[in-house]
């Protein structure tokens, strides 16, 4: 038989077994319709996931010195800045105390540190007042201000040693890594850096970025200190792969459960229609053929049965989960569903080829 | 013409129904295989007509040894050589009476549409004639018969190979069947008819009982 015409009867028999037809297609609708909407949840997952841990505070990485010989330097924060894989970057002192003078017995304490960076580009946002442009001033982070009796009025800061710095501006931390409490401008004559903090543009370049900061701080970047979210971006990649894994068992069990719901369905159809297929071999029909004209009848039901699932799958991804899948991932998931389809249908349609036509004539 | 000898053949082995049978068919001969029920008429009819293969013997039609051929190359044959009846018609319920009769087209591979007109021509001269769009369901027991013997000769077969054509039929509708069969059998086509109706090996001019 010709192809078009193995089509043509494999969609008249679609067409007259009504029923199965009905079944075939409810189960593609249904199990495509599933699919699709447990992917665009995924998806929508997997997305959260990803943009969570692309926040600053996870792309955040500090270099510290821990060597008895100074590595690192204060103008290794423009150094730093020059890398197009870096937003922002900052070189800081070891942390010293300060406190309010004008209070007696001298009040609370915080942890000053002296900064070299690009003031402007700093991960802080400032409340109130403004940043300090000149060695002898500072700015608070607002809860350390309340903490050390400083309010926008202004103030001083003094160090232990007597020194102090006037209070010009307030601010808060913009993530968990970025600079905190108080911050002064580097003394660089006089100063030691502790600690260089650099901000990379996404997780997947932190290992990068490191190795080349590293470097260019040279020999002795052994005695450096690495503290980084090595745990965070493991977490990513278990939290990232069970969602992947998730959907693979998505997909494992809608065609699982396709295929063997389609098998059954097959079994029966194939059964209840043993004679007319009987009759096509007596009058000439090859296995072959009727082989093609079992499984297309079910691909010609299943293929716009599965469009139209992934239709009203994406639907609902859309709605419930601000997700829509992508083009390739609806067209695999149809793709498999008539792939599954036709493989469910094997079975029965090769039986039914092989069966004698003459018992099945003589015993209706 | 058909050429079987020595034909052994059971359902089950090692009970033979068909023990050491030889027959020859001339071409535009009317043949009837007759005998008592059980004794393998229809599955001679169906050994020469190649749907079942011999344990040993052979069938030749027209020379060609149908055991020598694929399965794929039997049907083919069967498609373009053979017309077949069955003692019960088997039609489509769901396909018109012309789209019935002109199914064997598909499995020979030729143009539906060149036969439509003998097809609707051999509803009329079985007195069917304007019911070629009806479907079977609406027809007795003799016309749906009579859309067996227009689906056995559209193709205008070598052989046509008919199992109880008339087991169902009361005498005027077993008379058109057996007047078309007797037609193609003229027309130099081999007729052979496995029966044991009284009315149709009188009509056929050889007759090979199984006894």
């Amino acid at each position: 038989m010709s192809l078009v015409s193995l089509l043509r009867e494999s969609w008249a028999a679609a067409r007259a077994g009504r029923m199965f037809s009905l079944l075939y297609a409810a189960v593609a609708v249904v199990v495509v319709a599933v699919m699709v909407t447990l992917m665009g949840q995924a998806a929508a997952q997997r997305g959260a996931v990803e943009e969570m841990f692309e926040s600053p505070g996870y792309r955040t990485v500090t270099l510290t010195s821990t060597g008895d010989a100074p590595e690192l330097t204060w103008d290794m924060a423009q150094a730093m800045d020059s890398f197009t894989a870096v937003e922002s970057a900052w070189v800081s002192s070891a942390a010293f105390d300060v406190h309010n003078p004008a209070l007696a017995g001298e009040g609370q304490r915080a942890a000053a540190r002296e900064i070299a960076a690009d003031w402007d580009e700093l991960p802080i946002a400032l409340v109130s007042g403004r940043l300090p442009t000149a060695g002898g001033e500072a700015v608070l982070e607002v809860t350390v201000a309340e903490r050390l009796g400083i309010d926008a009025t202004g103030g001083v800061v003094e160090r232990g040693s007597g020194r102090q710095w006037a209070v010009v501006g307030f601010f808060e931390s913009a993530h968990e890594r970025a600079p905190t409490s108080v911050l002064v401008p580097a003394d660089v004559d006089s100063s030691q850096p502790h600690a260089a903090t650099f901000t990379v543009a996404s997780v997947a370049r932190i290992d990068e970025v490191t190795s080349l900061v590293a470097s260019a701080v040279g020999s002795g970047a052994g005695s450096l200190a690495v503290d980084r979210s090595d745990e965070v971006a493991m977490l990513q990649e278990v939290v990232t792969g069970s969602v992947s894994e998730y959907g693979v068992v998505i997909v494992a069990t809608a065609m699982g459960s396709s295929l063997l719901t389609v098998l059954f369905l097959s079994l029966l159809t194939v059964h209840s229609r043993r004679q007319e297929f009987g009759r096509r071999r007596a009058l000439g029909m090859t296995r072959a053929d009727l082989v093609v004209l079992i499984a297309g009848q079910g691909l010609v039901v299943t293929l716009p049965a599965a469009l139209l699932g992934a239709g009203i799958g994406t639907l609902i991804a859309a709605v419930a989960y601000q997700a829509v899948p992508s083009w390739v991932v609806l067209g695999t998931v149809v793709t498999l569903q008539c792939c599954v389809a036709l493989v469910a249908q094997l079975p029965s349609a090769v039986s039914a080829g092989l069966r004698d036509p003459v018992r099945v004539i003589r015993s209706p | 013409m058909i050429e079987a000898r020595d034909l052994v053949f059971g359902y089950r082995r090692p009970q033979a129904i068909l023990q050491d049978v030889s027959v020859s068919l001339e071409s535009g001969t009317l043949s009837a295989l007759t005998g008592p029920s059980g004794r393998g008429k229809s599955t001679l009819l169906y050994l020469l007509a190649g749907l079942l293969l011999p344990w040993s013997g052979s069938v030749a039609v027209d020379g060609t040894d149908q055991a020598a051929l694929s399965d794929a190359a039997r049907a083919r044959y069967r498609a373009r050589h053979f017309g077949f009846m069955f003692q019960d018609v088997i039609l489509d319920p769901r396909r018109s009476l012309v789209d019935a009769v002109l199914e064997p087209t598909l499995y020979a591979n030729v143009s539906r549409d060149a036969h439509v007109e003998r097809a609707t021509s051999l509803l009329s001269s079985l007195g069917l004639d304007g019911r070629s769009a009806a479907l079977p369901g609406q027809l007795s027991g003799g016309q749906a018969q009579r859309v067996g013997v227009c689906r056995a000769l559209l193709m205008e077969p070598r052989v046509v190979f008919a199992d109880e054509p008339t087991g169902n039929l009361d005498t005027e509708s077993a008379d058109v069947v057996l007047d078309q069969l007797e037609s193609a059998a003229e027309g130099g086509a081999t007729v052979v008819i496995a029966t044991h109706d009284p009315r149709v090996v009188s009509r056929c001019g050889a007759r090979i009982e199984l006894a």
